[in-house]
């Protein structure tokens, strides 16, 4: 089979399957772009923005012939360049209130989009669209691209399979209303990702599944190739057999994703922390590290107390509790044994409660031996906002910086890596380690295991997936 | 060559997009106070008085628009030197090609504009042109700054220009006094612009310098043999180091060829610089429209400047205002009749100074304009028009200043002073409301015989017009032989027995006066001073009649130099305190402010 030329779409739908070279098509296209204009391509966070562009950048496609940008990220800069035609307050570009803020400015848009305002400037600045990630499209968002596919040449490209956002009934339906407004034109058929590893059969095997799970069937483990390997499991407190598989790495195998419950982020924080040299992955929101930020009191009296037990949360090998009594008995003189490096700067930040003492503890905390982190991104953030922060007051808003940066930048993988489908989902890795199959649906267990390049292996009570 | 734009048939009726003035505002600046104009997309031919900043006009535009990265400004181009007020020149560009529709660069600059009710708005719109609005300001330092007006980008705090090559793409092609400089390869001139072709320079020139060095050669030793010789002695007497020799060769330094060096030549090698400068000026337009996607709009001073009359016609050809749809933005200034002539009414525009505000402003001519423009052009580079009955009375007023010239005044056509057949009582109207719509000062001069409808004369009147007419509903003959004593009225009848039908003068009496008297029996009263009034008005009937004795130009001349005026203190004030005011008003003694 042929694969599809984007730019020969007039406006349809590409429906691309993980792993069989989407991202490369795209690439590709916009690298053979020969059109003055650029392309625009939209997707949805600035995450998968980071990682397009460093993948476009490294296939060295020029800038100049594209723009990237994620839906709403445009979205905003249209409605700043036109206020009066998107019939907007001004303010909502300032996200305030993200919560209705976001949404105003969606209408905005679409509202300038409808009112045929800037039809011709499309024209003139872009020469086609191109949308991935398409089956994440809320309601709103999917109708500001049909106004776009309206002037400009579109080609989508999306899976129903991996539509695992839940955003209530605000997601746009892929067979009614995506495929009604952009025809399906190809799909993708070649499982690139598992050819090149050398997994090819595995690829396959994963492609033959998806018609069962879009109908809601249940698919059989044994049915796999060697390459997926089922640990049956006694229940989710099975952890010698679960940890035996977070921990197993054969020979080749250089990454793993371990994915958890989506609903518990305490599960993934508890593999995490029981799995050598594991990190969680941490939301884009850093709802932790925020929420400790706006609680967290410099002056407070307990506030050692209350920073060794944050450190106990995202450092492996600490006893917080332990800790805290060590250093009444050191304050107090009655301590037997002398005072660690680490309990030295425990006393001199409870002397003398500064962001810079704080961060002079967790460094100490961290070079302890038998101490390292189970979440990294939380504790690199939090010393980075902690060394940023002149005095105790810029501490929350050092962290708020911290994560914006943070938006920006693609991330970068540990070599076993804890986390939910929604925190992997774009995600590969040599392995994927599925340790809750409870109460993952077909879409969310075929991105869980569209996620190993070369091995899989699945904790479940059944052979027959998924169970919900 | 405009196969470098993508043409979408959707966004281009018919022609190629290339940037025109939509609008024009000008605060400040030399002769013009204030003035705010949009003009229309194809040729703008303006015409006004000497002063009316028709070339200020032109200056303002090349300086907001023209590719220049600096200009010099002094306080004379202040108005009225007053420095305190800067020089404000807006640009309104609309049809924007896409390099100027880029919303990476311009977002937050692009307003629309309405071209049905010609208004802006903030933002460009559904159904509304998109533009970008220009704006070159010049403060009391001198310094000329642009940069594109936007609202909402003073809100935000952020200003921008055009960008550079924008602006080059913008830039206006100025046919003024010195075309030459688009003749040669220099960067920026047409003739460069014309071709992607590279000349290699460098390598060539310097080639061609080393030559001209070679052949050169030592040719001028032999005519500087003597002072050669003394430079030689002086350097060996001093010790100076020569080698032996001292030559007199072209200077490396001197011998160098920069870009400007080529030149395009005719056949005969004679640079096509010398070329007359309505010669060059035809070509360089016509050079401009071969790359008219980066030249679009033109500027011309001077349109007839070193142009017959049928070379004028090539040139309005090339700057394409013959085209049907149109193609190129031109703002010419003129004071030929030959040009105006083939303007359609629509490209004529009247710059004209409100003496009461100060403001400029332009008044676009009517449909009314075309005949006037094909039959009087004259007419639109006048100060006053008298719109003339017939020629009779074109005749009338010739005559009565070539009189008056002969006694040493200052001839009307001088004043500026053009008159205007109007071709009938009943078309006299239209053309002369016209012209006083554009600005100009406007009389009528007909007969009373049949008057104009009284609420036209009124609304003529009181929008500034000026009607003259004789007492007593009567025609120009009739008030002649009514006003005349008797000699004057003998020297009529012997005048008109000498014109080619002067033969039939004799029974037009008697059919006029129903055979009560003829040509013998009129002279005879004329002649003892005796002819009573009812005769008079029979013998201005009969002048009247057939095509009538004096009905052209000539005759009345004629009359009115040769007949009336000698006699003046003769004739009655009925006849003279109407010529008198006429005369008054073409010598430009009763002007509106």
């Amino acid at each position: 089979m042929t694969e599809p030329d984007p730019l020969q779409i007039a406006r349809g739908c590409i429906q691309a399957p993980a792993g069989c070279g989407k991202t490369h098509l795209i690439s590709d296209s916009l690298k053979r772009n020969t059109d003055q204009k650029p392309i625009l391509v939209l997707t949805h966070t600035n995450a998968a923005v980071a990682a397009l562009r460093q993948r476009l950048d490294k296939g060295e496609v020029p800038r100049s012939n594209y723009r990237l940008a994620t839906i709403d990220g445009w979205a905003m800069r249209m409605v700043g360049m036109f206020p009066m035609r998107s019939a907007a307050d001004p303010s909502i570009l300032e996200l305030s209130n993200p919560g209705t803020d976001y949404p105003a400015i969606k209408n905005a848009v679409l509202h300038l989009l409808k009112g045929q305002h800037i039809d011709n400037l499309l024209l003139a600045n872009y020469s086609r669209l191109l949308v991935d990630e398409y089956q994440d499209c809320l309601q709103t968002q999917h109708a500001i691209l049909c106004e776009l596919a309206r002037v400009l040449p579109t080609c989508i490209f999306g899976d129903v399979l991996q539509g695992i956002f839940d955003f209530g009934d605000t997601t746009v339906d892929w067979n009614t209303e995506v495929l009604r407004d952009f025809p399906l034109v190809a799909e993708l058929a070649t499982p690139w990702r598992w050819n090149q590893a050398g997994a090819g059969r595995l690829g396959l095997w994963l492609l033959s599944v998806r018609p069962t799970l879009v109908s809601g069937g249940q698919i059989d483990l044994k049915s796999a190739p060697p390459e997926l390997e089922w640990t049956p499991i006694s229940g989710d407190q099975d952890f010698e057999k679960i940890l035996a598989a977070t921990h197993g790495m054969p020979k080749g195998i250089e990454s793993s994703l371990i994915i958890c419950s989506s609903r518990n982020r305490q599960r993934q924080q508890q593999i995490a922390q029981k799995t050598k040299g594991a990190s969680v992955v941490e939301n884009a929101d850093l709802t932790d590290l925020v929420d400790f930020a706006s609680r967290f009191d410099f002056t407070a009296a307990n506030a050692t107390s209350a920073l060794l037990r944050e450190a106990a949360s995202i450092l492996r090998g600490i006893n917080a509790t332990e800790m805290i009594s060590r250093l009444s008995s050191l304050k107090a003189g009655t301590n037997r044994n002398e005072a660690t490096d680490a309990e030295t700067a425990a006393l001199a930040f409870d002397a003398d409660k500064t962001p810079q003492k704080a961060a002079a503890l967790l460094s100490a905390l961290s070079n302890q031996s038998g101490v390292s982190a189970f979440r990294g991104e939380v504790f690199r953030n939090l010393l980075k906002a902690l060394h940023s922060s002149e005095t105790a007051e810029d501490f929350s808003d050092m962290v708020l910086k911290a994560r914006e940066e943070r938006r920006f930048h693609s991330r970068a993988l540990g070599k076993r890596s804890v986390g939910s489908t929604l925190l992997l989902k774009g995600l590969e890795a040599d392995q994927v380690v599925l340790v809750d199959t409870q109460g993952m649906d077909a879409k969310n267990l075929y991105v869980a295991l569209t996620r190993g390049a070369k091995r899989i292996v699945v904790c479940s009570t059944s052979q027959y997936l998924p169970t919900a | 060559m405009r196969s470098r734009l993508s043409c979408r048939g959707v966004l281009i009726l018919g022609a190629c997009i290339v940037p025109k003035i939509v609008f024009l505002k000008i605060d400040n600046f030399r002769s013009i106070k204030e003035f705010s104009w949009k003009p229309s997309q194809g040729m703008n031919c303006l015409v006004g008085g000497g002063d009316s900043g028709k070339t200020t006009v032109l200056d303002a535009i090349d300086f907001c628009l023209g590719a220049r990265r600096s200009a010099q400004f002094s306080d004379y181009d202040f108005h009225k030197t007053d420095t305190n007020e800067p020089i404000k020149i807006l640009v309104a560009l609309g049809v924007l090609e896409s390099s100027l529709l880029s919303m990476d660069a311009y977002g937050d600059y692009f307003c629309g504009y309405n071209q049905t009710t010609g208004k802006f708005e903030p933002e460009p719109g559904h159904g509304l042109e998109t533009i970008l609005v220009l704006q070159l300001k010049v403060e009391k330092d001198l310094e000329p700054h642009w940069s594109l007006l936007s609202q909402r980008a003073k809100a935000k705090g952020v200003e921008r220009n055009l960008r550079w090559e924008d602006r080059q793409n913008a830039s206006p092609l100025r046919l003024g006094d010195h075309p030459d400089w688009h003749l040669s390869w220099r960067r920026g001139a047409l003739f460069e612009r014309l071709t992607d072709e590279k000349l290699a320079l460098n390598d060539g020139l310097s080639d061609a310098a080393r030559k001209a060095r070679a052949d050169f050669g030592s040719s001028a030793n032999k005519e500087l043999t003597d002072s050669l010789d003394t430079v030689q002695k002086s350097a060996d007497e001093l010790g100076v180091p020569t080698s032996g020799q001292v030559n007199a060769l072209l200077d490396a330094k001197s011998v160098k060829f920069g870009t400007g060096a080529i030149a395009l030549h005719d056949a005969n090698n004679i640079p096509l610089s010398s070329l007359g400068t309505g010669s060059k000026r035809l070509l360089v337009a016509g050079l401009a429209r071969k790359v008219a996607t980066s030249a679009s709009i033109s500027l011309v001073d001077e349109f007839e400047t070193g142009l017959e009359p049928h070379r004028i016609r090539s040139l309005l050809n090339t700057l394409g205002a013959k085209d049907v749809s149109v193609t190129q933005q031109v703002f010419a200034t003129t004071h030929s009749p030959v040009v105006l002539r083939e303007l359609n009414h629509t490209q004529l525009t009247l710059l004209r100074s409100d003496q009461t505000n100060g403001k400029h402003e332009a008044i676009a001519a009517s449909e009314s304009a075309q005949g006037l423009l094909r039959s009087n052009p004259e007419a639109f580079l006048a100060k006053r028009i008298i719109v003339c009955e017939g020629k009779s009375e074109m005749g009338f007023i010739r005559g009565f200043d070539q009189h008056s010239c002969a006694s040493g005044n200052v001839s009307m056509e001088a004043l500026g002073t053009v008159l205007v057949d109007g071709g009938g009582a009943q078309k006299v109207l239209a053309p002369a409301n016209e012209l006083l719509r554009l600005g100009y000062n406007v009389s009528i001069f007909m007969d009373s015989d049949v008057p104009l409808e009284t609420t036209d004369e009124q609304a003529f009147v009181s929008a500034g017009g000026t009607v003259f007419k004789w007492a007593n509903s009567r025609a120009l003959e009739d008030t002649i032989f009514q006003c005349a004593a008797g000699p004057v009225v003998e020297k009529l009848l012997d005048y008109a027995c000498t014109l080619p039908k002067g033969d039939k003068v004799d029974a037009q009496i008697s059919t006029a006066s129903t055979n009560q008297f003829n040509l013998a029996q009129a002279k005879a009263w004329a002649n003892t001073n005796t002819l009573r009034p009812e005769h008079a008005v029979i013998l201005g009937q009969a002048a009247r009649s057939g095509k009538g004795w004096f009905k052209q130009i000539a005759p009345y001349e004629h009359i009115a130099k040769n007949i009336l005026a000698p006699q003046w203190a003769s004739l009655n004030s009925d006849f003279t305190s109407t010529t008198t005011s006429l005369m008054d008003w073409a010598w430009g003694k009763n002007d509106r402010a």
